[in-house]
């Protein structure tokens, strides 16, 4: 056993000195046998002759002599891999239209993968993920309004929830995040002072530990920073420690200047980590019914600690109390839910939407390529029969013809994930951010496995078609005619693909077209304002000396007369959002139309 | 050259082989002609066929070979009977003696 797979071995790396011994050891024999028939009296012409026809087929018993050294299965991919290559660069066109239509429709199907396995299947970038949660309240009830019944599941929740959520749960961590804005951040480095305008978001004290991520340096906020009326600390991400502060760790424990109040860094994220409010500096949230769950926008998170389970933590959550606000009218129960649902949201539906959408893409483009294929090997049909003729087993010469679009599909998976690189380049420009999961996105070993699996897949759905409708070459009408036939079941095949293929691109081009016309009606509305020659600026003035009205009000004053005094400025003015943009918690009525007085 | 010449039945020309081997090491052609003179031009081979079975004897670890200059000064890739070869030939001419008789037994019952 060993030694066969030793011989093989050695035979398979001295491939050309055993072909050329063995073309010597036959010849050998050939010119011996020549030699006997010539002292036998014949003449050399005959000699020869009679010395072949004796020997045998030569050519048949070098196969069969390299079939007996075990070289064949190797040695015929090879041969079988060169000879598809020569064909597919014959036929350049065939294969550059192949080759496109490959990259154009493995590429979308691996960006939109790329999007759906960020939201819906990767695992979060935090240990034990399955064992983190977020309060969710459910509520039902039947419209004043509308008469239908509704429910909705909110995880927006306000401060009372929060401190029976405290009291009441046992086995948890929770925390607690709040909302974002900008602030000012003034702060020195050793290369000088800087002003800078952030964004801050406002999470609890152990928000980290119910994420699982430890700060890289220093600790996250303590019970007492959390209260009302704490010391002011802020925690720095780790990608505005290295910018802002180029990585000097003699920040931790120093005062900035944030929201015009001094503040400590207590401490400084890992960079890298993902979080899912994307900021560059977290201060203290301090939970309270009054104050910044005031309102309904705070998010509640629980991780299990070990030991526990999410049965019993279900089972006391089932007896909070219900919010006092809520109508009588209304059902509420609290449960909670898996962290990876909540941050996905209402993304899976669109997502389910566009993966469909992009695999019609990728069935009309298999039917396409199924197509050109069965038109190629109508071509082809001669050149096989020759071949068959001349000893090619059947079974060789359809592995060939496979191979040849294997070798397209390699390649076209190649240049479909190649494709799908630029379009998530593209896709993170302009998709708006609650489109981009939590991670970013990038082609990760999910993305690569799906790819390969698709390019198989249309490998075998294109290739194998019409090798299906062409397994009987009959070798006499192929040779013989010059007219080209193709059998009654190839044409039965290319109306079924072609009808599919019009189906498909029916039902693509309408939705899109929808969606079109949709967006364009949008950007051609008339938005009621004149927007030409206005700019705008934005500046954060949540700081402490603001909150005086007077002062605020004298700031707005001055910023407003010094604004107008800008040569070249006509008018000037300040406010709490653009128009279309929402501020705060005013909402607009609607004045007129079949919705006219809703909120 | 008569028609009535005998085929060889699958697998005994490696027998054949490795008895003539175990003479002496020759060359693919040497053992055809052996074969041949034995035979009394008895067998009808395709000579061509030895060299698949060669050069399958040889995967096998039966017989081993080395290149060397033949008597017409040429160079030839001589054959002989490994150890292993030489066991081999024993069981396999001991088996077909066996299924000779056994076969002659049948024959001469009917």
């Amino acid at each position: 056993m060993l030694s066969d797979i030793l011989y093989r071995l050695r035979a398979l790396l001295r491939r050309k000195g055993v072909e050329s011994e063995l073309e010597e050891e036959l010849r050998y024999h050939l010119e011996r046998e020549t030699e006997k028939l010539i002292r036998a009296g014949l003449s050399e012409a005959e000699a020869k002759r009679q010395a072949r026809i004796t020997f045998g087929g030569v050519e048949q018993i070098r196969q069969d002599c390299r079939q007996a050294r075990g070289l064949t299965l190797l040695g015929n991919l090879w041969q079988d891999l060169r000879y598809s290559l020569r064909t597919l660069g014959r036929s350049y066109g065939f294969s550059l239209a192949v080759l496109l239509t490959l990259t154009l429709a493995i590429g979308v199907n691996s960006t939109i993968f790329t999007l759906l396995d960020g939201f819906l299947l990767r695992t979060l970038p935090y240990p034990q993920p399955d064992r983190i949660g977020v309060l969710t309240l459910h509520e039902e009830g039947t419209s004043q309004r509308t008469g239908a019944f509704v429910t909705e599941e909110n995880e927006s929740l306000f401060g009372e929830t929060w401190e029976q959520l405290k009291a009441n749960t046992h086995g948890v961590v929770v925390a607690a995040q709040g909302g974002t804005g900008g602030v000012n951040i003034q702060a020195g480095t050793s290369e000088g002072n800087f002003v800078k305008y952030v964004q801050e978001a406002r999470v609890s004290a152990h928000y980290f530990d119910v994420l699982g991520v430890a700060p890289r340096l220093g600790r996250s906020f303590t019970e007492e920073e959390d209260r009302a009326g704490g010391t002011a600390a802020v925690v720095l991400s780790g990608s505005f420690w290295r910018t802002a502060f180029h990585s000097d760790p003699k920040i931790l424990g120093a005062k900035i200047t944030l929201k015009g109040e001094p503040t400590t860094v207590v401490g400084i994220l890992p960079a890298g980590a993902a979080f899912p409010l994307d900021a560059d500096v977290y201060t203290p949230l301090r939970p309270a019914p009054q104050g910044e769950c005031g309102g309904d926008n705070c998010v509640f998170f629980l991780r299990l600690l070990p030991g526990a389970t999410w049965q019993r933590v279900n089972a006391e959550i089932a007896h909070l109390p219900r919010p006092s606000y809520l109508s009588h009218r209304v059902r509420a129960w609290f449960y909670v839910q898996p962290m990876q649902r909540f941050l996905s949201g209402d993304m899976r539906l669109r997502l389910e939407i566009l993966m469909f959408a992009v695999g019609c893409i990728l069935l009309i483009a298999c039917a396409n390529l199924a197509g050109l294929t069965i038109v190629r090997m109508a071509r082809q049909a001669p050149e096989l029969a020759t071949r068959l003729a001349l000893g090619a087993t059947r079974r060789r010469v359809l592995f060939q013809l496979w191979m040849g679009n294997l070798v397209l599909a390699v390649l076209g998976g190649l240049s479909g994930f190649g494709a799908a690189f630029g379009f998530l380049h593209l896709a993170e420009r302009l998709l708006p951010e609650e489109m981009i999961p939590l991670g970013g996105l990038s082609l990760n070993p999910h993305v690569l496995l799906f790819t390969g699996g698709i390019a198989v897949l249309t490998s075998l759905l294109f290739g194998a078609l019409p090798l299906l409708t062409i397994r009987h070459i009959d070798l006499r009408s192929e040779l013989g005619s010059g007219v080209r036939s193709t059998a009654v079941g190839s044409r039965r095949l290319r109306q079924f693909l072609v009808g599919g293929e019009i189906a498909l691109t029916v039902v693509l081009l309408s939705a899109s077209g929808l969606l079109v016309r949709t967006l364009m009606h949008l950007e051609n509305m008339p938005p009621g304002f004149d927007g030409s020659n206005v700019m705008t600026a934005k500046a954060s003035l949540s700081e402490k000396r603001f909150s005086d009205p007077v002062v605020f009000n004298r700031l707005m004053e001055k910023s407003v007369e010094a604004m107008r005094q800008i040569p070249g400025v006509e008018e000037a003015a300040v406010g709490l959002a653009l128009p279309y943009q929402r501020g705060l918690n005013l909402g607009m009525v609607l004045k007129d139309g079949p919705s006219a007085g809703q909120e | 050259m008569g028609n009535d010449k005998l085929e060889l039945p699958q697998g005994t020309l490696d027998l054949l082989i490795l008895k003539a081997l175990a003479l002496e090491p020759m060359h693919g052609w040497a053992i055809s002609e052996r074969l041949h003179q034995i035979s009394s031009e008895a067998l009808l081979i395709q000579q061509g066929s030895l060299y698949p079975a060669l050069h399958r004897l040889e995967r096998r670890g039966w017989i081993k070979a080395h290149w060397a200059v033949s008597e017409n000064n040429r160079k030839a890739k001589y054959y002989e009977l490994t150890r292993q070869g030489q066991k081999q030939l024993a069981i396999e001419e001991e088996a077909w003696r066996r299924l000779a008789s056994v076969v002659n037994n049948v024959l001469d019952m009917a």
